[in-house]
């Protein structure tokens, strides 16, 4: 069916003017943040209601048109890119905040609401959505629910998965559901924690309702300045092994703090190769023992300067590397890939080492900010893809770190999905037997070839030839 | 007990192995599973006498629940048996993995039924860092027990409308009685 079938076919079932067929608009969505591999959409819709995303969907299902959810299009690992064209489903009209209930500590919100907003609705009320990911003033609920997004506060608050209590959405023979009560822990299998996290690929969430975390009465925020990169994540972690759980644990390499020190005019101190962002908050009592404590440990490790953030200007100060480090890589070089990957955190040292090496051999240059309690690394190649041959070193490396983060008895994606990216990796980080069991964990919900094809599970029909396409075009 | 790394507050146990035996082992590196101790709480209200994998099957409510989450949330990944009898691994050592589908969270609240743990990787938490429980305690907790979980503003009225109550957390709102609660659940 050609594009200007299915734009008229959803004419039928959404006003014309929420579905986007320009050659500008398919080209925006023909991939997200990973921009390694593209694939233009036929149409992009905006559904603004659970009963028009459904009336979509079942369009799509009867004329075997693909369809592939989306919401702000910050995932690391092309899960909203069209694999297979036909039609983006969009949360960027599923924007409404729909009830809060700040004496049962909930709220009721749309798909496409951007994290940050939900966090903004109730903090006068002295309440937060607890999972914050660095991309939260775009990236949406449904996205963080797809992805099970994680942040700088996810090592003392928990991923996404514990802060949704009950969610509405539609599977992929197009009837909404809807899972979970008022309360969480409720008796019988764990089926919401499944979906959590599947990348979008066993259902549509068109709303949710979220659990709200009181804000902390205390915050302490220090910024250690370390002269070496093994310094500071020694120093990471002594400070897990000391029993602390600070609320954030963050860390950034020179590369990350010239850029941010070019951008945002950051004072880095003389002789500092990485620094570290940690956070501790509660009661007064405990966060000020709990940061002395993390304070003691960088000066152990031989920490350049520490700086205490006295005041909430002062707090926002010193989180600016940390939350606009990505953003200042433009300043580095045309092209950023950030990948995404896991280690248990007790291999810090040995894994950044490696990450450093991999960069050298395939002459990249390379970033690294990231989750350090959490062990999740984020190391940015940056380039420039004009050069010849430079797309392959980037996704060669991103192979080689991979695989050592499954070497090491971590995971291929900490936060941003497999995707179509990762899709390969899943055989080595899985046998045939466990892939045998994810495939029939998803067979437990209605499946179809249409829904969100060629992400997740290797070995889907008809997908190997789409790769190949992808890569091609990238090169 | 297959793997303990302190350093990563990171386990790997049989699925059988008594909760009990897993605490003191984990308690020697200053670590353990934020569950009170029965002895002190009642079996019921600590969430467990039994195994690691019954732990998992059940998801019970328990005392640090407001600041260390569920059973549910502990458990980073497993080798599940099928019915069919084969294994399986899912998840991994990572404390946080977005990879594939979570079947290890299958066998949570299953109460043995479909996939079974064989063994289990557990995410532990430093002793010192155990917060102060909640739960008001009326009478000695003993299995079994009845479990409510209700809306915060139902609460109060729920309590005192439930006969027979041993404990209850007013934090988690969550209700351990002897005797069968009259009130019928609510939705939402």
């Amino acid at each position: 069916m050609g594009e200007s079938d299915i734009f008229a076919g959803l004419a039928s079932v959404l006003p014309p003017e929420r579905i986007l067929g320009s050659e500008a608009a398919r080209r925006v969505y023909a991939h997200d943040a990973y921009t390694v591999d593209r694939s233009a959409p036929d149409v992009i819709v905006l559904p603004e209601t659970t009963e028009e995303a459904q009336a979509v969907i079942r369009w799509c299902l009867v004329h075997q048109v693909p369809f592939t959810p989306r919401g702000a299009g910050t995932g690391l690992s092309g899960g909203a890119m069209a694999a297979k064209g036909g039609v983006i489903l969009s949360t960027k009209r599923l924007n409404r905040i729909l009830q809060i209930d700040i004496p049962n500590r909930r709220l009721h919100a749309q798909a496409g609401v951007a994290n940050l907003k939900l966090s903004q609705a109730v903090a006068a009320e002295g309440f937060h959505f607890a999972p914050d990911p660095s991309s939260q003033s775009v990236s949406t609920l449904g996205g963080n629910i797809a992805e099970n997004s994680g942040g700088p506060h996810t090592l003392k608050y928990g991923v996404t998965a514990p802060h949704i209590l009950a969610m509405t959405w539609i599977d992929n023979a197009g009837e909404v559901r809807t899972w979970g009560t008022g309360v969480e822990g409720g008796p019988g299998p764990d089926l919401l924690s499944v979906l959590v996290g599947s990348e979008g690929t066993l259902g549509f969430v068109t709303e949710a309702w979220v659990k709200l975390t009181p804000l902390p009465a205390r915050v302490e925020t220090l910024l250690a300045s370390f002269p070496s990169v093994v310094a500071a994540t020694e120093t990471v972690a002594e400070i897990i092994a000391a029993g602390v759980i600070p609320a954030a644990l963050e860390m950034m390499d020179r590369n990350i703090l010239v850029a941010v020190q070019a951008a945002f005019g950051l004072e880095v101190p003389a002789g500092t190769e990485a620094m570290l962002l940690v956070e501790c908050d509660g009661s007064p009592a405990a966060a000020q023992a709990e940061i002395e404590e993390v304070f003691a440990i960088c000066q152990r490790f031989g920490a350049i300067e520490l700086k205490l953030a006295a005041n909430e200007a002062e707090r926002k100060h010193l989180w600016t590397a940390r939350k606009k480090g990505v953003g200042a890589m433009g300043r580095l070089a045309p092209t950023v890939v950030t990948h995404d990957g896991v280690i248990p955190r007790s291999k810090l040292p040995e894994m950044l080492t490696f990450v450093y090496e991999v960069a050298e051999a395939e002459r990249l240059g390379v970033a690294n900010i990231f989750h350090a309690g959490d062990g999740n690394l984020h190391p940015c190649f940056y380039f420039d893809d004009r050069e010849p041959g430079v797309v392959e070193r980037v996704v060669r490396a991103g192979e080689r770190i991979l695989t050592k983060c499954i070497e090491l008895g971590g995971s291929v994606s900490g936060e941003h999905g497999i995707g179509v990216e990762k899709v390969d990796f899943m055989p080595l980080m899985f046998s045939e037997a466990d892939l045998a069991l994810q495939g029939d964990v998803k067979r437990m919900f209605p499946t179809s070839e249409f829904a969100n094809p060629c992400k997740v599970l290797p070995t889907q029909k008809g997908c190997v030839e789409h790769q190949r396409r992808w890569r091609g075009a990238a090169h | 007990m297959i793997d303990f790394s302190p350093a990563d507050q990171v386990v790997e146990v049989g699925a059988g192995m008594a909760i009990a035996e897993l605490q003191s082992l984990l308690g020697a590196e200053g670590q353990c599973l934020p569950l009170p101790d029965p002895a002190e709480w009642g079996a019921a209200a600590a969430g467990y006498p039994g195994t690691v994998g019954g732990l998992l099957a059940c998801n019970l409510p328990h005392g640090y629940m407001a600041a260390c989450g569920m059973p549910r949330d502990w458990v980073l990944g497993a080798i599940l048996r099928r019915p069919d009898g084969t294994e399986a691994k899912s998840g991994s050592r990572a404390v946080k993995s977005v990879a594939g589908y979570d079947a290890h969270k299958l066998g949570v609240g299953a109460w043995g039924r479909g996939l079974r743990y064989v063994r289990v990787i557990l995410r532990t938490y430093p002793t010192k860092g155990l917060p102060t429980m909640s739960i008001v305690q009326s009478a000695p907790v003993q299995s079994p027990v009845f479990i409510q979980r209700c809306l915060r503003s139902d609460f109060d009225s729920v309590l005192r409308q439930t006969p027979g109550v041993v404990a209850h957390d007013p934090q988690t709102q969550v209700i351990w009685s002897q005797e069968r609660p009259t009130t019928p659940p609510k939705a939402g």
